[in-house]
């Protein structure tokens, strides 16, 4: 089934300017003045431009403070949540949260991509335009006293280079919702866990509705493994038999093997 | 008899005859064999650890490690019979073949991991087919096993069979022993 094409920034902010939750419509001046008067810096030419999708490409302060103003999340902005919960300032988040990406998501044979194989393989998508390694590694750890201030096609090609891009689905939204981050991240760590333990494949009761199971259980799961793995007395150990063991009395339906 | 049946009594008997678990020596002692007769079925391998579970739901699994050796946990219950039960379950998953849930594939990372994205699950990739039949097999063999080693009572099978061949009889003799020895 194919997904409904994801809507662009200028769409998604002209609507909320025209309906914003629980008000009347915002202009271009007022709305520059509130996010002034917040703390934040932009003009009414600017949000001209940006609602008309003619500059597509605001850095993530300017959406903090614009979601902050219009009373959403900062993950509205790529397809994510509408809703705003308490303070959303995904800036203060994103290095911690990229940093993880780096650790746990690549692929196996690969091993942990470095900046420069990041950079390399978004510039050469060219999806979301380039990126340098050195920019990359300004945001896994900017200048003491700062904050990391991507701008969105930055976030969107590092969102894509993780897996987290998908047309339509709200995963982008990672940088800028810490819920959804959150739950990305349980799981990511029960997997890096398991990973981590040497476990390649598992059978325990209930795993036929692994899909379902809360994350308590899935972590219970995950601790009875890594427990019994670390444990660093062996209990019992069984071996199969010796060279010359032949299965020559195997289970119904399956071949002997001569080990 | 389905044919699903007839497969589960033969892997019961089969296991039953392979086990050869004379209940006299106590559950501990039988513990020893089911465990014994896994790494012989897997072909590897098999480490058992007793571990303290909070959760009723999770007794018992079997992991396979990246060394190529098994792991099977086990709740640490007072009662071994308990336990052989929870072993006998881990062990017929592998007696009726039951695909794990594998790490490195696709469709097991998806199950185990339901909210990453399917680009996501791609690049550290998982899969599995466990499904609901297939642990409601491991449940009922694990159960007929359990039976046919510790039911005191002559099996309709066995009772008034007198004319047996005499090696069908044998295995009368001994499953009937299995009974009049459990503790």
């Amino acid at each position: 089934m194919s997904r409904a094409p994801q809507r662009s920034l200028g769409e998604i902010l002209d609507e909320l300017c025209l309906r914003p939750p629980g008000r009347d419509a915002y202009s271009n001046t007022e709305l520059a003045k509130l996010v002034r008067d917040l703390g934040g810096s932009i003009t009414p030419g600017y949000l001209s431009l940006l609602r008309t999708s003619v500059r597509d490409n605001p850095t993530l302060e300017v959406l903090e403070y614009l979601a902050a103003v219009i009373d959403v999340s900062p993950a509205v902005f790529v397809g994510g949540r509408c809703e705003r919960r308490g303070d959303e300032w995904p800036r203060r988040t994103f290095s911690k949260k990229l940093s993880r990406l780096f650790a746990v998501v690549y692929p196996a044979e690969h091993g942990p991509w470095t900046p420069e194989d990041a950079a390399a393989a978004i510039t050469a998508r060219a999806t979301y335009g380039p990126i340098s390694p050195s920019y990359i590694r300004e945001l896994l750890a900017p200048p003491a006293g700062t904050l990391p201030n991507p701008r969105l096609k930055h976030v969107l090609g590092l969102a894509e280079q993780f897996g987290l891009s998908q047309d339509g689905s709200p995963h982008a939204a990672y940088f800028l919702d810490d819920d959804l981050a959150a739950v990305i991240d349980a799981e990511l760590a029960d997997f890096v866990a398991l990973r981590s333990a040497g476990v390649v494949e598992f059978v325990t009761r209930l795993a036929q509705h692994a899909t379902a199971w809360r994350p308590e259980l899935r972590q219970q799961v995950v601790q009875a493994f890594t427990q019994a793995i670390d444990r660093g007395e062996t209990d019992w150990v069984f071996r199969a038999p010796g060279e010359r063991r032949r299965l020559h009395d195997p289970p119904p339906g399956r071949k002997g093997t001569e080990t | 008899m389905s044919s699903t049946d007839r497969r589960q009594e033969e892997l019961r008997d089969w296991a039953v005859e392979r086990l050869g678990v004379h209940l006299d020596g106590g559950y501990q002692d039988a513990c020893r064999r089911v465990l014994a007769l896994m790494a012989e079925v897997l072909d590897a391998e098999v480490v058992v650890r007793f571990i303290a579970i909070r959760s009723p739901e999770l007794t018992g699994g079997t992991a396979k490690h990246v060394d190529g050796s098994y792991i099977v946990y086990c709740a640490r219950s007072g009662s071994w019979y308990h336990r052989f039960g929870v072993l006998l379950h881990e062990l017929a998953h592998r007696l009726l073949g039951h695909p794990p849930v594998e790490l490195t594939s696709r469709e097991g990372l998806r199950r185990f991991l339901p909210h990453l994205p399917d680009t996501m699950i791609t690049l550290i990739a998982g899969r599995t087919d466990l499904a609901d039949d297939d642990e409601r097999d491991a449940e009922e063999l694990a159960d007929s096993i359990l039976e046919r080693l510790t039911d005191p009572a002559p099996h309709p099978r066995q009772a008034g069979l007198a004319d047996l061949p005499a090696h069908l009889q044998r295995v009368a003799d001994a499953l009937e022993d299995y009974g009049r020895e459990a503790p």
